[in-house]
């Protein structure tokens, strides 16, 4: 008996050609990455020499794999100018931390520096497993002037800096969320409930109302908080991607069977927070299109945190992303 | 024979995992229809001249279309109503070595630099120097910057050790 084994082929490879194909559009760019973004925490160098000199299990449980900002001097260039070596600025510290380059560009800029100078580094901190020495993986580094930095502090590669303590608070869900607010945004909130803006906790933020920003197309941030109360069926609660689908399905007034597929991505991110993102589009009345980008973080088992950014242009993807990273959940 | 058989059965079951996989609830209920968020509402245009916290001056002794903008958070120290032909006045508060300008902490003089000199394309802005005990070094370059953006940029700005 003879069977034409060519059908089967064909079938075997429109198969493999549909999953590459959705590997291929899985890998979708989103705006509100928190890997392409990096918040780094500024630390005094003479205060983490300090705490390793007191208590090296506590300090590496403290900083170690933190992405962190020091300002200090540098002590010595390898020969190779692979790597420099930065002390504290005032000298009253013994010990180095060791910054590391694997960029090309950096290599060239670490040419430039000469011993004595006073640089800020923006890297990945890490404490060697062997001699237990201090390192830092470079994502940049720059002379500066100003040689101290403020523990509350947080920086973008950008060199935008934010101080914690002097920005706003809200919380959300019976203070198990915290969150500071960037500059100039309270002058733009409004709650959702409040406003008639919809039946979830939280708020809106119309960015391109910010006086500075002169942009006329909408830009807005939500914040929000889903309340498991908020579902029809308690026995549904553990159905956390089923809810997150369905809060996508009514935001955006569409069929949940009708989504692309969910989440386009998820981040275990450098500062313990894990989010599901989705990303969409929204028309207006007017047919004004905009993007519609969502990430979830899940809230114990009460509740999901719900950011939304509604944007046509990202101009305030800076902030954003001082916000995420600075949101506490209790 | 029995190896094509075979591949069938293996292609076969694989084609119903992949069903399977897709089947099942898409979402949950939730208590009521309602939007979580109305976007029709909330996403609106904004008309020029209504933005934030800038108001229109309604004066019949000034410009009608004149606009000043005011502070209404008591926490956002560095922007007040403006001086001399309504500039918008920023402050930079240098305390120690910490530079503030309009709120937000600059370790990096460039990125400050080129801060002032974007608020100074996108608006008519004068800015305020305040020494807060600042350390020398970092009020010298600061003043430094001002005084080049000045040249360049008509910059209006002002030295003041009074802080409030």
């Amino acid at each position: 008996m003879h069977i034409n084994k060519q059908p089967f082929f064909l079938f075997f490879l429109l198969l493999l050609a549909i999953l590459l194909c959705g590997f291929g559009f899985s890998k979708s760019e989103m705006i509100m990455d928190t890997e392409q973004n990096v918040v780094y925490q500024n630390f005094s160098i003479d205060k983490v020499l300090t705490d390793f000199e007191a208590d090296k299990a506590s300090a590496k449980t403290q900083y170690n794999n933190c992405r962190i900002v020091i300002c200090g001097k540098v002590s010595e260039i390898t020969k190779n100018s692979k790597a420099v070596l930065v002390s504290a600025v005032n000298g009253n510290q013994e010990g180095t931390i060791k910054c590391s380059f694997s960029d090309k560009d950096l290599t060239a800029y670490a040419k430039t520096l000469s011993q004595g100078d006073f640089v800020k580094v923006y890297g990945k901190f890490s404490v060697s497993i062997i001699g237990g020495n201090l390192n830092i993986d470079v994502s940049k580094i720059e002379k500066t002037v100003v040689n101290t930095t403020i523990d509350t502090c947080y920086s973008l590669l950008n060199g935008k800096t934010i101080d914690r303590e002097s920005l706003s608070v809200r919380t959300l869900a019976d203070k198990k969320i915290t969150y500071y607010l960037p500059n100039d945004w309270s002058a733009v909130e409004y709650n959702i409930i409040e406003n008639d803006l919809g039946v979830i906790e939280g708020y809106q933020y119309r960015l391109n109302e910010i006086s500075q920003s002169a942009a006329v197309q909408p830009e807005s941030f939500f914040v929000c908080y889903f309340d498991n109360q908020l579902l029809k069926f308690s026995g549904d609660k553990s159905k956390t991607d089923l809810i997150e689908r369905s809060i996508i399905a009514n935001i955006l007034n569409k069929k949940a069977e009708s989504l692309a597929k969910f989440p386009i991505k998820k981040i275990d991110t450098y500062y313990g927070a894990k989010y599901q993102y989705y990303q969409d589009a929204y028309r207006d009345n007017l047919g004004q299109g905009y993007h519609v980008e969502f990430a979830f973080q899940k809230v114990g088992m009460d509740g999901i945190l719900v950011y939304l950014y509604v944007y046509h242009d990202a101009n305030h993807i800076d902030d954003i992303m001082f916000l995420m990273r600075l949101l506490e959940v209790q | 024979m029995y190896k094509v058989r075979k591949m069938m059965v293996i292609l076969l079951s694989g084609v119903c995992v992949l069903i399977l996989v897709g089947w099942g609830e898409k979402s949950v209920e939730l208590l009521n229809d309602k939007p979580l968020i109305d976007l029709k509402t909330a996403i609106k245009e904004v008309p020029l001249g209504k933005q934030g916290n800038t108001l229109i001056i309604e004066n019949h002794e000034k410009s009608s279309d004149e606009i000043v903008t005011i502070d209404q958070n008591e926490n956002i120290p560095s922007k007040e109503i403006g001086g001399s032909q309504n500039k918008v006045e920023y402050k930079i508060i240098i305390k120690d070595t910490t530079v503030t300008y309009n709120g937000t902490i600059h370790t990096d003089m460039q990125s400050l630099k080129n801060k002032i000199a974007s608020d100074c394309d996108d608006m008519e802005i004068k800015i305020r120097l305040i020494d807060d005990f600042a350390e020398s070094h970092v009020y010298k370059e600061t003043l430094a910057i001002l005084e080049q953006l000045h040249k360049e940029n008509n910059l209006e700005y002002q030295e003041d050790t009074r802080y409030d």
